[in-house]
């Protein structure tokens, strides 16, 4: 009997499928296709040094990106990723003054300062009842006021060797940073999906009273994540740091912003629930490597800003269309075209495909439901996700 | 019309179709013909044809989910038919049309209150009426008032609807509708939070409106009220009408047998036996005095092997009580299972004593969707399927397989997302999860909704199995047929009571709707009635308490820091300080209003920016005056099309406002950079003087940013499209169920955004005094934390010009007296965050109200 072929076939198909349907996919084709078309755009973008320049960037946005990630994932966003990228910075190159013994102290002082940010962050938002948008506002302007007074206003700093030859040494040809940045992802990526605190973390990401229905702590999971996630800036910060030498005062800015592009660029959505630590880091190695790619190009920053504006507005746009509900509408239409006039033809899809505010929706049994939160996530969650 | 059985349907003048078309007589004020709505597979409605009188209150009765309210939706153009039409005192409504159907005559009262919560009452009212009858700002409260003692409800006008009661919600949803005048008014099951008395001031608002002339359509579930009151009865069942009649013409019997029908023949499977005489079986779960918000002294046990159902009309407090036990409603009492006393104070503790819930809302509650049906079964028993934390795949494979074919959960695959899964075979798998969890009470909350018949039967022999494995089941349900069908005995609730207790011969369906809607139970009065909020209290609440806090602080500090600095009030510094404080106060009134809007917009900075670059341009040595207006304009017209792009993308894309103003962000920067490379251009020194220009210390755009301020004010709080603005912003859509414009709005906030930031922008032009590319992006947070400070609600719906106004002065003066006080430069960073933290927890606390119910209350 065919059964079980039947089976494993269908298998196959129906998880390819899924596969190409997830919003985690697009990101790859999306950066393979960028990869080979760099050495058109830009001759030299893809050279092996070039390369080895690149990806430690990277590879430090891409473990900020991940705690941000696992932040979105819990509905919050995170905005003093920007403070705490520049003073874990500042703190391992600054007080070693140099010298390897007084590095690890720092780092530990530094990843310490992470958590207990991590933690007002949490309070705040699970105790307090700010919206994570403003507590993370309010925490990382204290933090810029710290950075101010241990480093009275000015950068000057002598990295410790050690961290040096972290920022630039290779191990097997590849940059530390590379492996470091690659070994939390698959850590963080493998946790998520084989453990049970993962597992309770996915859960409550995607339907937080359900999962407090189910007795699982809610606001723990909620205070963890920023925790977390602040020690992912921390550990990111370090990386940058052993690259850069010497920190300026604001070097964690030019992170803010693009930590949250590429999470959302990776297919996760603002609106929480769904996130992917992996899909975050491609989206980290594609906004890099069109920046370099531009660069490469001979262009000036100002192009750079606008083709990265226009890359991600086309991204989004591209991924919220409904493909499937324009080809009915056409379809409607051009019905509707023949029969020489309009009818009823388009409206069924009208009024459910399009997210028209307003549209109402009577909890109907099973039916409705899928409506009501295909309608939402342009209302009510602009609501939750600011 | 499929004929109804054997029921006295002789008896009704059942009203057809084709008599409705002929009878088009001008006392028909509503007249739906021939309506026909599906959802997905569900028939909504089946070619329903529906008139109602003038001076007519015609009952609409049927069971939950017989599509009376899908029916009234149609008739207000909530929601468009697939078929039939609607017409209104002789106009035909277009479809899908609210406002029409208001401006036609139409006002519906739906059973969830739609009230803008972050609008007052009053506002809630005067957005509810067409425009002749929107009383004027001055007398608004006056005429609030009296709209409200038309329905005999004593409700401050000036307080927020946010924060009222349910039974105050619901008069003022009936205010509204009486307010506006219409000569149809719907009410969707009006009485049921309202206590006695109140029930009575609506009869006899109901009879005053009727002798007007107008026409009330009055859904109930409640057969001694639709007797009260109505002059004509339809009955819907399965979307189909089943009989119209004169009241008096119809017993209660037949209209009991009418709504209920009799439907498929389902089966059910064998009761307990153990009520054979000498059988004694051990009691599970014993409750006792549990009382709560909606529950009053409720008391009951439940044996081994016994299914227990809890009925009633929705909202008597059956949910509650089972809501209680599972650790979700804030209650006491005493709760045992096993002869234990047990805490049910929150989900995990309740589980912890052995209790398990299934909820009735199963997407919300339920479900997690977009996980796999393999990762939501084994959510409860993630302990047995893993070892040292890592879930072993292979035993979790094996539970979910398991779980699978012990329930028949199709398709029979444990990787696809369980929100793919037919509504049957969800409500199995979250069924199949509370009960992989082997719970001491299993407590199911409507456990066949939006299931069908097929899956419902299984679901069934489901309970009674587990049942007879000795653990308690608690059942809510709104189906009576199901609770006579499976229950050994089944609760009646009427207003958070147990009015009656059914069970052997006495269990039947009739009993448990006639118990359920003859209880003649009256809702306490006091815990309906709050007492009157404190004036302090609700002064606290307002949109103006951030502003007079932030007056206060902005004096404070400011005779703090010129106490012992006298050059702090010198002339020189507080012209810096107000000319520095106007650029952030444009800034972050703008964001207001986006804000106000439900929105957002972080490309507020950038804006600032490119206006400085624009300028550069224009405002040059040379070109005195005529530079600055032609720059100004060339920079409002940038801005004018930065607004509608921002909105074009949120609302046109459907990207969410934080990515869409990102990619504006970023873009901005570009295209300053692609216009001033390095900082060029320097700004003539007429432009600025012209634009630096003050009166006794005072810079004169300080003077006019105050009065923009105190006129936005007014505009949002005063004109009937400014409230508009902030119901859109609170809740898209009630806002747009009551008429509101939602699209137009979001594109209009967000280019008065942009045109506040292109200010902002030519007065940083003046500070810079060069075409600097890289300036403005800083001020993008900086304008948020203003708005935030001066009340805003990021959720939107909600903030105050003049905060916002008070909010930037703040921040400014926090930064310019660091300097004064010989504080370390880190305040200039510290005063500004604590500022923010502490007010957003300040607001924060003065607006959460406790609910009751833990899952709301989740952040």
């Amino acid at each position: 009997m065919g059964g079980p072929v039947r089976q494993t076939r269908w298998d196959t198909v129906s998880r390819i499928s899924a596969m190409l349907r997830s919003p985690f996919f697009p990101i790859w084709p999306a950066t393979a296709a960028l990869f080979a078309l760099s050495p058109a755009i830009a001759t030299g973008s893809l050279g092996g040094s070039v390369v080895t320049s690149t990806l430690p960037f990277a590879a430090v946005l891409a473990i900020a990106a991940m705690g941000q990630t696992l932040v979105i994932q819990q509905r919050g966003l995170d905005l003093s990723v920007a403070g705490m990228i520049s003073l874990t910075a500042i703190i391992v190159t600054k007080y070693p003054n140099g010298a390897n013994s007084g590095l690890l102290p720092a780092i530990g002082v530094a990843l310490l300062a992470c958590v207990i940010t991590g933690a007002a962050n949490g309070f705040a938002i699970t105790r307090l009842r700010i919206t994570p948008l403003i507590a993370t506002l309010g925490t990382n302007a204290l933090l810029l006021g710290v950075i101010l007074i241990i480093t009275s206003g000015s950068s000057t700093a002598t990295p410790a060797p050690a961290l040096t030859s972290l920022g630039f040494g290779k191990l097997w040809g590849i940059p530390h940073t590379v492996l470091i940045a690659l070994a939390l992802v698959v850590i963080v990526a493998l946790a998520m999906r084989f453990t049970a605190l993962g597992r309770r973390f996915v859960s409550v990401g995607t339907n937080a009273p359900g999962a407090y229905v189910a007795g699982i702590g809610v606001r723990r999971y909620v205070w963890s994540t920023y925790i977390a996630a602040s020690v992912l800036y921390g550990i990111a910060a370090i990386l940058l740091a052993g690259y850069v030498g010497t920190p300026g005062l604001s070097a964690g800015t030019a992170y803010l912003l693009p930590s949250i592009t590429v999470v959302v660029l990776g297919g996760a959505s603002l609106a929480g629930g769904s996130g992917s630590v992996i899909g975050s880091a491609v989206g980290a190695i594609f906004l890099i490597q069109l920046q370099q790619d531009v660069f490469g190009a001979g262009a000036a920053t100002s192009v750079q800003y606008l083709i990265q504006a226009g890359v991600i507005a086309a991204a989004m746009a591209v991924r919220n269309v409904r493909w499937t509900s324009v080809v009915q509408r056409l379809r409607a239409r051009r019905a509707s075209i023949t029969q020489g006039g309009q009818g009823m033809t388009g409206t069924a899809t009208d009024a459910r495909d399009r997210p028209v505010p307003g549209q109402f929706v009577p909890a109907l049994g099973h039916s409705a439901g899928p409506q009501i939160s295909r309608i939402t996530p342009s209302q009510p969650s602009h609501r939750r996700d600011p | 019309m499929p004929a109804p059985d054997a029921l006295p349907q002789q008896a009704t003048t059942a009203v057809s179709p084709q008599d409705l078309q002929t009878q088009a007589s001008p006392l028909v004020t509503l007249r739906l013909l021939g309506i026909c709505k599906t959802f997905g597979r569900l028939v909504a409605l089946d070619d329903v044809s529906f008139e109602v009188r003038r001076g007519e209150v015609h009952a609409l009765l049927g069971e939950n989910g017989a599509g009376k309210s899908t029916l009234m939706a149609v008739a207000a153009g909530a929601i468009a038919p697939d078929a039939g039409t609607v017409e209104i005192c002789g106009h035909r409504l277009e479809r899908g049309d609210p406002r029409a159907a208001q401006a036609m005559g139409l006002s519906v009262v739906y059973q969830h209150p739609s009230v803008v919560d972050d609008l007052t009452v009053a506002e809630n009212l005067a957005l509810s009426v067409p425009k002749l009858a929107r009383p004027s700002y001055r007398g608004l409260h006056t005429w609030a008032s009296e709209r409200l003692e038309l329905v005999d409800a004593h409700i401050d006008p000036r307080r927020r609807a946010g924060e009222l009661s349910v039974a105050e919600r619901q008069l003022l949803e009936i205010a509204k509708a009486l307010a506006a005048d219409a000569r149809v008014v719907v009410l969707d099951e009006p009485t049921e939070s309202l206590s006695a008395s109140e029930s009575r001031e609506l009869f006899a608002q109901i009879e005053r409106v009727r002798r007007n002339g107008t026409s009330v359509v009055y859904i109930s579930h409640r057969l001694p009220e639709v007797r009260r009151v109505a002059e004509r009865i339809t009955v819907l069942r399965d979307g189909q009408v089943r009989a119209t009649a004169y009241a008096q013409e119809l017993s209660d019997d037949e209209v009991l047998g009418l709504i209920v029908g009799r439907p498929v023949q389902q089966t059910f499977p064998a009761k307990a036996t153990f009520a054979q005489p000498g059988e004694e079986r051990p009691t599970v779960l014993e409750v006792a005095h549990l009382s709560g918000q909606k529950l009053a002294d409720v008391t009951f046990s439940v044996k081994e092997g016994e299914i227990i159902g809890l009925a009633g009309v929705e909202g008597n407090g059956q949910r509650d009580a089972v809501r209680a036990l599972a650790g979700l409603v804030g209650h006491h009492g005493v709760v045992r299972v096993r002869s234990r006393d047990v805490d049910t104070k929150n989900p995990s503790r309740a589980r912890r004593a052995g209790i398990v819930y299934v909820p009735h809302d199963r997407h919300r509650e339920g479900l997690f969707g977009a996980m796999s049906v393999k990762e939501n079964l084994s959510l409860l028993v993630l302990r047995e399927v893993e070892s040292a934390g890592v879930l072993r795949r292979d035993r979790e494979q094996a539970f979910a397989e398991s779980q699978i074919k012990a329930f028949d959960i199709r398709p029979s695959r444990t990787d696809i997302a369980a929100g793919n899964l037919s509504g049957g075979n969800q409500q199995k798998v979250v069924m199949a999860r509370a009960i992989a969890a082997e719970p001491t009470v299993l407590l199911a909350d409507e456990p066949s909704r939006g299931v069908d018949v097929g899956a419902r039967i299984e679901i069934y022999n489901i309970l009674r199995r587990v049942a007879d494995k000795g653990t308690a089941v608690v059942i809510v349900s709104a189906d009576a047929m199901e609770l006579a069908g499976l229950c050994d005995r089944v609760l009646v609730f009427s207003r958070g009571q147990v009015v009656e207790t059914l069970s052997g011969d006495d269990l039947t369906e009739e009993r448990i709707t006639g118990a359920a809607i003859t209880a003649k139970v009256e809702r306490a009065e006091s815990s309906v009635r709050r007492q009157q909020q404190g004036v302090l209290r609700r002064a606290a609440r307002s949109d103006a308490s951030p502003s007079a806090i932030l007056a206060v602080l902005v004096i404070g500090l400011a005779l703090g820091t010129g106490v012992g600095h006298s050059l702090f009030f010198g002339a020189r510094n507080v012209n810096d300080l107000l000319f520095l404080a106007t650029i952030l106060c444009l800034g972050g009134v703008g964001q207001l209003t986006v804000l106000l809007r439900g929105s957002f917009d972080l490309s507020v900075g950038p804006m600032m920016g490119l206006t400085v670059v624009i300028m550069s341009f224009f405002a040059t040595s040379g070109s005195g005056l005529t530079g600055l207006l032609v720059g100004g304009l060339v920079a409002a017209a940038a801005g004018v099309l930065v607004g509608v792009i921002n909105a074009f993308f949120i609302r046109n894309l459907g990207i969410g406002p934080v990515i869409s103003t990102i990619v504006t962000y970023i873009g901005l920067q570009g295209v300053s950079l692609l216009l001033r490379p390095q900082s060029a251009g320097p700004i003539g020194t007429s432009v600025i003087n012209a634009v630096q220009v003050s009166a006794a210390a005072i810079p004169i755009v300080f003077l006019v940013a105050a009065a923009i301020a105190v006129a936005c004010e007014m505009y949002i709080r005063r004109t009937h499209r400014g409230r508009e603005l902030r119901a859109v912003g609170s809740d898209e859509q009630r806002a747009f169920r009551m008429g509101a414009h939602v699209g137009p709005s979001l594109f209009l906030s967000h280019v008065v955004c942009s045109l506040f930031a292109v200010g902002a922008g030519i007065l940083l032009t003046t500070q810079v005094g060069i075409g600097d590319p890289t300036i403005g992006a800083s001020y993008t947070l900086t304008t948020l934390a203003a708005a935030v400070l001066g009340g805003a609600s990021i959720f939107g719906g909600r903030g105050s010009y003049v905060g916002a106004f008070l909010g930037a002065l703040l921040i400014q003066e926090a930064i310019t007296s660091t300097s004064f006080l010989g504080l370390p430069q880190a305040w200039s960073e510290w005063l500004p965050g604590v500022l923010i933290l502490g007010g957003a927890a300040l607001y924060s606390r003065l607006r959460t109200q406790a609910s009751g119910d833990a899952v709301a209350e989740l952040v």
